[in-house]
C-alpha cells in the first residue's frame, strides 16, 4: 500500500542530522555516551550498532532533543537540538525504545493524537493514522481496543505509525524490528527504504545486524559511547579484514576487538 | 516421586499466579504467596482489635481521650505500616503487607477524619473511629464502642475469607465476568451476614455519644443506619465487574437496611478496583485551533480533549476519587443528614449547621490533598507521560492540560457536594438565608478545588509514579512510598494553597470573601500550573528516568 501523503520527493542537501562530540553523563557519573560523531544525510538509511549499554539510545534521545547534551553538539536539519529542541521535534520523527505509550488510548487515539500534536487537522490526521495502521496490519478491532491490552509488537507498530504520522524529513529509529513479526519486519523495512528513495534521512539503531545490513546504506559501529568505525558493509569488512563471505557479526567481533564466543558450559550440551 | 512432587508444585505456583494476574489484586498476592503468613496476620489483627477494644474498656472509667488517642495512634500506626511494606519478599514483608489489607477498613484517613470530627462535635468519649461517620457514624453512634469493634473483627475476618475464596475461585476460572461475579456475591453474602448477626446485640444508644450523634439517633427512631464505606462498596463493585453492581450493591444495602433495622456493620472485603482494557468510548474531537487560533489551539484541542476524555473515562480512576471523596465528604453529609433529623429540634439543627463550615474546610483539605495522588502524570498516561515528551510539546502545555481538566471535572464535584451538605443543614435548621449559603458554599468548593488541583499539579509533578488505578490497583513498594510521600507532600501543599480560601470565604463577609477567594483559588491553580511546569523542565531527566524510560546506559 503506498502513502500518497507521503512520498513528496525533497532535495538531497547537506548532512540531515550531525553530532559532533556528543557527550552525556547521567547522574551518578554514568556515561551514556562519550564523544560521538556521526552524520546522516538525506535519502541514506544509517545503521546505529553496537552492544547493550552502547549508547544507542542515549544517542537518538539526544538528537530528537528529548535529552539535553553534556557536552557536543547535536543538529537536524540545522536546527540544534539543545537550543531549540521543541523545533527539532516538530521535525523529526521518533520511534522510542520499548513499548512504553498510552495505556488509555486505543492505537488508533495514539496515532491521531501525535498527528495533532504535529499540527495536522483531525481529520488528516485520523485518515493518515488509518493508513498507517492499515499497513502495519493492525486490525479495524485491534486499533479500537486501548494499548494497555497490545502486546509488545502491537504497541512498536503503534509507535512507529506515530514516528510515521506527519511525514517527518528525519526519522530517528530505535530497534524499529525489535518484537515484530517477520510480515510486519517486511513492511517496515519497504517503508523505510521507500522513505530514504524519496529523499529522506533514516537513522536506525540495532542489535540485530542481518537487519542493519540488509536494510542500511552505512554502518555506524558505537562501543563505549564512541564511534569505533564507519563505513558501508563493504568497507567495514575490508576494515576488519575479513572476507566478502563472512558475516557481518564477525566483522562487528572483530572491530569492538572481542574474541567469538565461547561454547557452552559443559553441563548445557 | 519426589520430581513428580516438584513439578506438581511448580504448576500449582504458576496458577496461583495466573489467579493473582486474573484477580488483579495485590491483597490476593501477599494471600497466596504464603497461606501460613496470611493466618498469622488475620490472627494478630484480631489480637489488635482485641486490644483495642480491651484498651477501651479499660477506659471508660479512667480516662476516655486517652484511650480514644491510642486506638487512634493503634489504627495510623497500623496503617502507615502496610503502607510502606512491599508485597514481594520474606514473610515479614508479607505479613505487614496483609497488615494493610486487613487494616484497610480502618485506615489512617478514616482516624484522622474521626479525630477531626469528634473535635467538631465535642464528643465527650469513644474511639475516635467509632465517631467517623464513615466507619461508625451509624454504628457506634446507635449502639457503642462494643459493636462497633465487633463489626472490625467481622471485617477482618470476612476479608480474609473473601479473599481466601477469591484465590480459590480463580483457580477454577480465569473468566473476568465469573471472578467479579463471584465476589460481588461474597459482598452481598457479607452484608447479609452481619444484618443477620446485628439483631442479636443489645442497642446501647446515647451512652457517651456525641451531641450530633445522639441528635441523629433521636431523630430517627430504629434509624437504619448506614454500614462503611457505604457509597465506596458499589463502587468497588463496579469497579470489579461493569457498571450493573452500582445498581445491585445499593439495593442490597437497601434490603439490608430494611431487614435489619438499627444496626449495619462496617464489615467489607476490601476488594480493589480494576481497570479493564477493552472497548472504549471513542476520545473528544476537539478542534480549537479555528476560535483560539494557532499554537493555544493546537495544544488545547489535542491534550486538554484527551486529558479530559481520559479522566472521564477511567474507570479505575472514577473510583479511586470518588473512593477518596467519600471517605472526605462522609463527615460533612453525616452531619447534615444529622440536622437534616434533627429538624423538630431547632437548637439541635442549628447547633450541626454551624459545625459545617468546620467540617467543610477539613473535607476539602482531605479531598484536594487526594488529587495530588489522581493526578500524577503517569496515573493516567502511562509510558505516554514520557512519549509526550517526546513530541513536540512544551512542559507547561503538558501541565497546563491536565490541571485544567483535572479542575474542570474535579472542582464542581467538590462544588455540589458542599452545597448539597449546606442546603440539607440550612433548610433544617430553618436559616433565612439558605439560598445564599448553599451558593457561597457551592462557590467554595469549586474554589478549593482549584486551589487544590494547583498543589496537586506539583507533587505529580515532583514525584510522577503511576496512580494505583492504573496497575489494576495492585500495591507495591514504589506506589507504597512514593503514595506515602507524594500524599504527605500533596497534603502539605494543598493545605497551604487552600487556607487563604478558606480565609478569604469564611474571615471575611459578602461578595468580598468570595471574589478574593475565588481570586485565590485561581491564582493557586495558575500558580501550581506554573510552577509544575518549571519543575518539570528542571527535573526532566529525572521525570522521564521515574516512569523508566530513559534509563542511563540505555
Amino acid at each position: 500500500m503506498a502513502l500518497a501523503w507521503g512520498c513528496s520527493e525533497l532535495t538531497p542537501g547537506p548532512p540531515a542530522v550531525v553530532a559532533r562530540d556528543l557527550a552525556k553523563v547521567y547522574p551518578g557519573d554514568i556515561a551514556g555516551l562519550d564523544g560521538l560523531d556521526l552524520e546522516v544525510r538525506s535519502g541514506e538509511v544509517l545503521g546505529l550498532v553496537g552492544q547493550n549499554g552502547a549508547g544507542k539510545s542515549t544517542a537518538i534521545a539526544l538528537l530528537s532533543g528529548a535529552l539535553r547534551p553534556t557536552r557536543g553538539m547535536a543538529s537536524v536539519l540545522g536546527i540544534d537540538a539543545a537550543r531549540d529542541p521543541l523545533g527539532v521535534k516538530r521535525l523529526v520523527g521518533v520511534m522510542p525504545p520499548g513499548g512504553e505509550t498510552f495505556e488509555r488510548l486505543t492505537g488508533s487515539e495514539i496515532v491521531t493524537l501525535t498527528g495533532r500534536l504535529h499540527g495536522l487537522s483531525i481529520a488528516d490526521a485520523t485518515s493518515r493514522a488509518s493508513d498507517l495502521l492499515e499497513l502495519f496490519e493492525l486490525d479495524a478491532e485491534a486499533r479500537s481496543r486501548v494499548a494497555g491490552g497490545y502486546s509488545t509488537g502491537m504497541r512498536r507498530k503503534v509507535l512507529l505509525a506515530a514516528a510515521l504520522v506527519h511525514a517527518p524529513r528525519v526519522l530517528l529509529l530505535d530497534e524499529p524490528l525489535a518484537a515484530l513479526d517477520p510480515v510486519a519486519a517486511a513492511v517496515v523495512r519497504r517503508v523505510v527504504r521507500d522513505l530514504a528513495d524519496g529523499g529522506r534521512a533514516v537513522l536506525v539503531s540495532s542489535h540485530a545486524l542481518d537487519t542493519v545490513e540488509r536494510l542500511c546504506d552505512r554502518i555506524v559501529i558505537v562501543h563505549h559511547g564512541r564511534v569505533r568505525a564507519q563505513g558501508s558493509v563493504v568497507e567495514l569488512r575490508q576494515l576488519a579484514g575479513c572476507g566478502p563471505s563472512d558475516a557481518l557479526e564477525d566483522v562487528f567481533l572483530k572491530l569492538v576487538g572481542r574474541a567469538p564466543p565461547g561454547r557452552a558450559p559443559e553441563w548445557l550440551r | 516421586m519426589r520430581a513428580s512432587l516438584s513439578s506438581a508444585a511448580a504448576l500449582i505456583r504458576a496458577d496461583l499466579a495466573a489467579g493473582r494476574r486474573a484477580l488483579g489484586t495485590g491483597r490476593v498476592a501477599v494471600l497466596t504467596s504464603s497461606t501460613g503468613s496470611a493466618l498469622l496476620v488475620a490472627l494478630l489483627a484480631l489480637g489488635a482489635v482485641a486490644l483495642a477494644v480491651a484498651v477501651h474498656g479499660l477506659a471508660v472509667g479512667g480516662s476516655p481521650d486517652a484511650a480514644a488517642g491510642a486506638v487512634d495512634l493503634l489504627l495510623a500506626a497500623a496503617f502507615a505500616a502496610g503502607l510502606v511494606s512491599p508485597t514481594a519478599g520474606g514473610p515479614t514483608t508479607r505479613i505487614t503487607a496483609l497488615a494493610r489489607a486487613t487494616a484497610a477498613p480502618v485506615d489512617a484517613r478514616v482516624a484522622l477524619i474521626a479525630a477531626a470530627a469528634r473535635e467538631a462535635l465535642a464528643a465527650p468519649v469513644g474511639p475516635a473511629i467509632v465517631l467517623s461517620a464513615g466507619a461508625a457514624c451509624g454504628l457506634g453512634a446507635a449502639h457503642g464502642v462494643a459493636v462497633a469493634m465487633l463489626a472490625l473483627v467481622l471485617a477482618t475476618a470476612l476479608s480474609v475469607v473473601a479473599l481466601v475464596a477469591g484465590v480459590m475461585f480463580a483457580l477454577l476460572t480465569a473468566h473476568r465476568r465469573g471472578a467479579g461475579l463471584f465476589r460481588t456475591a461474597i459482598i452481598a453474602a457479607t452484608l447479609v451476614s452481619i444484618g443477620s448477626l446485628s439483631r442479636g446485640v443489645p442497642a446501647n444508644a446515647e451512652s457517651g455519644l456525641a451531641d450530633a450523634l445522639a441528635a441523629l439517633h433521636r431523630g430517627h427512631e430504629g434509624a437504619a443506619l448506614l454500614p462503611s464505606r457505604w457509597l465506596v462498596a458499589p463502587l468497588d463493585a463496579a469497579g470489579l465487574l461493569t457498571w450493573w453492581p452500582l445498581v445491585v450493591a445499593p439495593a442490597l444495602v437497601a434490603w439490608v437496611v430494611w431487614n435489619a433495622p438499627g444496626l449495619l456493620a462496617t464489615a467489607w472485603p476490601p476488594v480493589d478496583a480494576r481497570a479493564h482494557p477493552g472497548r472504549v468510548r471513542p476520545l473528544l474531537r476537539l478542534d480549537l485551533r479555528g476560535p483560539l487560533g494557532g499554537r493555544l489551539g493546537e495544544w488545547l484541542g489535542a491534550l486538554l480533549a484527551k486529558d479530559v476524555a481520559l479522566l472521564l473515562r477511567e474507570r479505575g480512576l472514577h473510583i479511586l476519587v470518588l473512593r477518596h471523596a467519600a471517605l472526605a465528604l462522609a463527615p460533612l453529609a453525616a452531619v447534615a443528614a444529622a440536622a437534616w433529623f434533627a429538624r423538630g429540634d431547632a437548637t439541635s439543627a442549628a447547633r450541626l449547621a454551624r459545625a459545617l463550615p468546620a467540617l467543610a474546610l477539613a473535607a476539602h483539605l482531605v479531598v484536594v490533598a487526594q488529587s495530588g495522588l489522581a493526578t500524577r502524570m503517569a496515573g493516567t498516561d502511562g509510558g505516554g507521560a514520557a512519549h509526550v515528551l517526546s513530541l513536540p510539546v512544551r512542559e507547561l502545555e503538558f501541565v497546563a492540560s491536565k490541571a485544567i481538566a483535572w479542575a474542570l471535572l474535579f472542582a464542581p464535584l467538590l462544588g455540589v457536594a458542599t452545597a448539597a451538605a449546606v442546603l440539607m443543614a440550612g433548610l433544617a435548621s430553618g436559616a433565612s438565608d439558605v439560598a445564599a449559603l448553599t451558593v457561597r458554599a457551592g462557590i467554595e468548593g469549586v474554589a478549593a478545588g482549584c486551589a487544590g488541583t494547583g498543589a496537586g499539579i506539583v507533587t505529580a509533578t515532583i514525584w510522577p509514579g503511576r496512580s494505583t488505578a492504573s496497575n489494576g490497583g495492585t500495591p507495591s513498594a514504589r506506589t507504597g512510598l512514593a503514595g506515602l510521600v507524594g500524599g504527605v507532600g500533596a497534603a502539605g501543599l494543598a493545605l497551604g494553597a487552600t487556607l487563604p480560601v478558606a480565609y478569604a470565604f469564611h474571615g471575611l463577609r459578602g461578595t468580598a470573601g468570595v471574589t478574593l477567594g475565588c481570586v485565590l483559588g485561581l491564582a493557586a491553580l495558575g500558580l501550581g500550573i506554573g510552577l509544575g511546569a518549571s519543575l518539570l523542565r528542571a527535573r526532566r531527566e529525572r521525570f522521564l528516568r521515574a516512569l523508566a524510560c530513559a534509563s542511563p546506559g540505555a
